[in-house]
């Protein structure tokens, strides 16, 4: 995997200037007095490759740095490998300009800015995104909740840059902006961890983004497809349930008639007039004639049926009216004379004397039962009431009827009008009998051909509008089939990751308790917990200096998987500033720095063990090749083992300061 | 009333029965009003302004109940026109029913007269039975009311197709009435 060194550092500025000598790989010390500039180097360093450094940020005028916030146009610069390929970096202070990196390769120059949000593009490059890729680690998306961030080269730069300024009980540099809670999360930790150690966790968390990003494609392609729906709909045409093969078939059955209707048109222009032909449609429209005629006389001789019961019954109605105004006069007649009774003679109408239950012919008879000639006062209003209800229902009668008799006209009206038309058509015959021609049939064929024409426009544009419809749908289902297929990858990779990362667990669990045992003869017992923080002795109180041991292994662990572990992204690089500020003692500071030494050890067995399968060239190369890995330490004079007296490159002292003035 | 002679059995619902039964043209008092209102509207108070041979009522009485009836009539005596097939059936019918119930109306006027509401009186030179109504012995709410409007207009209409009514013989009315529209009649 990718790996990082830097061969030199300069500043140059209009008063001060530092040039570093050049640097190799390996471990490379710059020892110092203090205040001669240690912090500085490392400080040029990180703000070289993109980091935030505080005492360089001139926006504020707190806790700069004096000589090179009081200097102008300064810059500093940086050699740097990747992957044993040269780059030069380089970044000003200028507050103005600081957000951007110059890089310069061979054949090569762009610039960079450093912050994200300088760009406006989400997926605009900045420096970050371009070393990741050149060190080969994906640049992915971290989702927490609702809010998501990317990864960037300074998250991972906490795990390769040992400063003083962090408190020696953490691992992790301290992150820039505290308030930042997602990026400086327990899970983004573990990210970070995850990606330096395991090869495949970029590719995973590539795959995530890009999951993210296909699942927001999908939801765009629903939404416009559901609206593609709508407008369609209201446009009036209709696509869910009509396929587009029965439209294909509807418009091809629809070309084929239009053709023949055409070629009909054609002969009928072309051939003269056909008797046969020409007698055949006289025939037709006189049985049509003839046909409707007789309808219509059914029909008439319905109504004057109808007529005549109307008649009757409005007859009857008025005899019945008049019968009612008789009643009417009938009893106002019996109340005033009063005449007639049961007791009336019915041959002389005279009164006669009758004996109870007796008729007037002197039989005997049920009284009840005696039939009476002649009506009382509520008998007679009985009976108009009868009649008065009879009207009523004779008046329904005559509605009814003269319904059926506006039907029966509506109906007579319709055919004497297809008649009509039929016999005009038979005039049109006549009239152009003599003219030989078929116009009047050219004429149906021309309307016909229009219709026909009509309807393909309007089946073409719903064939558009399905193909439209089915393309979109094509497009959503790709992308959701997509989404499956990410989701299945996803989750069977999590599974081969999960086991990849306990066994990189295990890997570092083993030589991180190797290193602090030979380190820290205290030490008995060292694992990772959940969150990959190193747990010494099963938690139990430690004093305070043993924390810089702790912290500083972790770090020599990583580059040391990376070392012996080809598929380890970490880049093969520490940078670690003043280890022995933070109270540790020297005899461990040393015994601890002496560590350095397993990185050479492991290296060369490797190259032993593999030396057989590796062809000649490579061999070559491996011998001619210093180690592949670059160690840079600050540290006061003589603050190291004894042994890396040789890996000093430079001493800093209050006569030999690391900004050298420029004498003008 | 013969009808409801003959159905004298099996009554169950006398009302019922008696309102289905009801024949106003065979009702006495339809009868009475007609004639006391034809009397009146002629004028005949007394003995001489009496209604010749009382059978005539019977005649015209259909006339004078029914509008429609006399419409048709006026019609055809407009136009002199032959009646079409159902108004001459029509004009039979009403015929049939006027000589049938003569005899009713007999027996009606005998009733009147015993109740001194009209005075009957024979002619002997022309061997009729003539008639008037005595005014003051019938209740002036039935002779002036509003009601035998219709009756009176359909009189005043008589009168004028068929001149001098009231003294013409009964034979002469028929002929008007019947014999001149195509219906035979059984009088001599």
């Amino acid at each position: 995997m990718g790996s990082l060194a830097l061969s030199k550092i300069i500043y140059k500025g209009d008063n001060y200037y530092y040039s570093s000598k050049d640097l190799k790989k390996g471990v490379q010390i710059v020892e110092a007095d203090n205040g001669a500039g240690k912090t500085t180097f490392s400080s040029l360093i990180s703000y070289g490759i993109g980091m935030y450094v505080r005492q360089f940020d001139f926006r504020n005028e707190k806790d700069n740095h004096r000589e090179i916030y009081s200097d102008t146009n300064n810059y500093v610069l940086l050699k740097v490998l990747i992957n044993k390929k040269q780059f030069e970096f380089t970044r000003y202070f200028n507050p103005a300009n600081s957000n951007v990196i110059f890089v310069k390769g061979d054949n090569f120059e762009e610039s960079y800015p450093i912050y994200r949000n300088s760009v406006k593009n989400e997926d605009d490059w900045i420096f970050s995104d371009w070393i990741l890729y050149k060190l080969g680690i994906e640049v992915c998306e971290i989702f927490q909740g609702i809010r998501k961030f990317k990864i960037n080269f300074s998250d991972l730069f906490r795990l390769i840059h040992y400063d003083q300024d962090t408190n020696a009980q953490n691992i992790y540099k301290d992150h820039r902006n505290d308030k930042n809670f997602v990026s400086d999360s327990a899970a983004v930790r573990k990210v970070i961890f995850e990606l330096l150690v395991g090869y495949q966790f970029s590719e995973y968390y590539s795959i995530i983004g890009d999951y993210n990003k296909t699942e927001r494609e999908k939801n765009t392609l629903k939404e416009t497809l559901d609206n593609y729906i709508e407008i369609v709909h209201k446009m009036g045409f209709k696509i869910i349930g009509i396929s587009q093969e029965e439209l294909t078939n509807q418009l091809r059955e629809l070309s084929l008639q239009l053709q023949k209707l055409e070629l009909y048109r054609k002969s009928l222009k072309t051939n003269h007039y056909s008797s046969t032909r020409y007698v055949k449609y006289i025939h037709q429209l006189r049985e049509g004639l003839f046909r409707v005629d007789s309808t219509c006389n059914g029909i008439k001789a319905e109504k004057s049926a109808t007529i005549i019961e109307l008649r009757d019954l409005i007859r009857l109605r008025e005899d019945m009216i008049l019968e009612v105004t008789q009643i009417k006069k009938i009893i106002l007649a019996h109340g005033e004379l009063n005449l007639f009774s049961p007791n009336t003679c019915p041959c002389c109408l005279r009164e006669v004397k009758r004996k109870e239950n007796h008729c007037i012919c002197g039989n005997s008879i049920d009284e009840s039962q005696y039939e009476k000639f002649f009506y009382s006062a509520d008998e007679y209003l009985d009976i108009l009431k009868s009649r008065q209800k009879s009207v009523e229902t004779i008046e329904t009668a005559i509605s009814s009827c003269k319904e059926e008799l506006e039907d029966l006209n509506e109906a007579i009206t319709r055919l004497e009008l297809e008649k009509n038309k039929t016999i005009a058509q038979l005039r049109e015959v006549e009239k152009n009998i003599t003219h030989t021609s078929n116009d009047v049939e050219l004429n149906n064929v021309n309307d016909k051909i229009l219709e026909v024409k009509s309807t393909i426009q309007t089946v073409d544009q719903n064939l558009k509008n399905i193909e439209q419809y089915e393309k979109l749908q094509k497009e959503f289902n790709s992308s959701k089939d997509k989404l499956a297929s990410l989701s299945a990858k996803l989750r069977s990779m999590e599974t081969t990751l999960k086991e990849l990362m306990e066994v990189q667990i295990e890997k570092f669990d083993k030589i991180y308790s190797e290193l602090i045992k030979q380190a820290d003869k205290n030490v008995n017992k060292a694992e990772l917990d959940d969150d990959y923080m190193p747990v010494i002795n099963n938690g139990v109180y430690r004093q305070a200096s043993s924390y810089v041991t702790r912290r500083l292994v972790y770090y020599l662990t990583l580059i040391k998987m990376s070392i012996d572990t080809d598929n380890v992204p970490f880049p093969k690089f520490l940078l670690i500033d003043t280890p022995e500020n933070l109270g540790i003692d020297e005899k461990n500071l040393i015994s601890t720095l002496s560590l350095i030494d397993e990185l050479f050890i492991n290296e060369e067995e490797q190259v032993e063990k593999t030396e057989e399968i590796k062809d000649e060239e490579q061999i070559e190369e491996e011998k001619q090749t210093e180690p592949n890995f670059q160690i840079i330490l600050t540290t006061g004079i003589g603050k190291f083992p004894e042994k890396y007296k040789e890996y000093v490159v430079e001493t800093l002292t209050d006569d030999n300061k690391l900004l050298k003035v420029i004498k003008q | 009333m013969e009808k409801s002679n003959g159905n004298n059995k099996n009554i169950q619902h006398l009302n019922v029965k008696k309102r289905i039964m009801f024949n106003k043209d065979e009702d006495y008092y339809f009868i009475t009003y007609n004639i006391l209102i034809i009397l009146k509207s002629f004028g005949c108070k007394d003995v001489k302004s009496k209604w010749t041979d009382y059978t005539k009522l019977s005649y015209i009485l259909p006339f004078v109940a029914d509008s429609s009836l006399l419409d048709l009539y006026i019609r055809y005596l407009d136009n002199n026109r032959i009646p079409s097939k159902e108004d001459l059936e029509i004009l039979r019918e009403t015929y049939f029913k006027s000589r049938l119930r003569l005899q009713l109306i007999s027996s009606i006027l005998f009733t009147l007269e015993a109740n001194h509401m009209v005075s009957l009186v024979k002619n002997e030179k022309r061997h009729t039975i003539d008639i008037w109504v005595n005014q003051n012995n019938i209740p002036d709410t039935l002779m002036k009311s509003d009601l035998f409007e219709v009756e009176i207009k359909n009189i005043d209409k008589l009168k004028t197709a068929i001149k001098r009514l009231k003294g013409l013989s009964s034979k002469t009315l028929l002929e008007r009435l019947y014999t001149n529209n195509g219906v035979r009649v059984w009088e001599a």
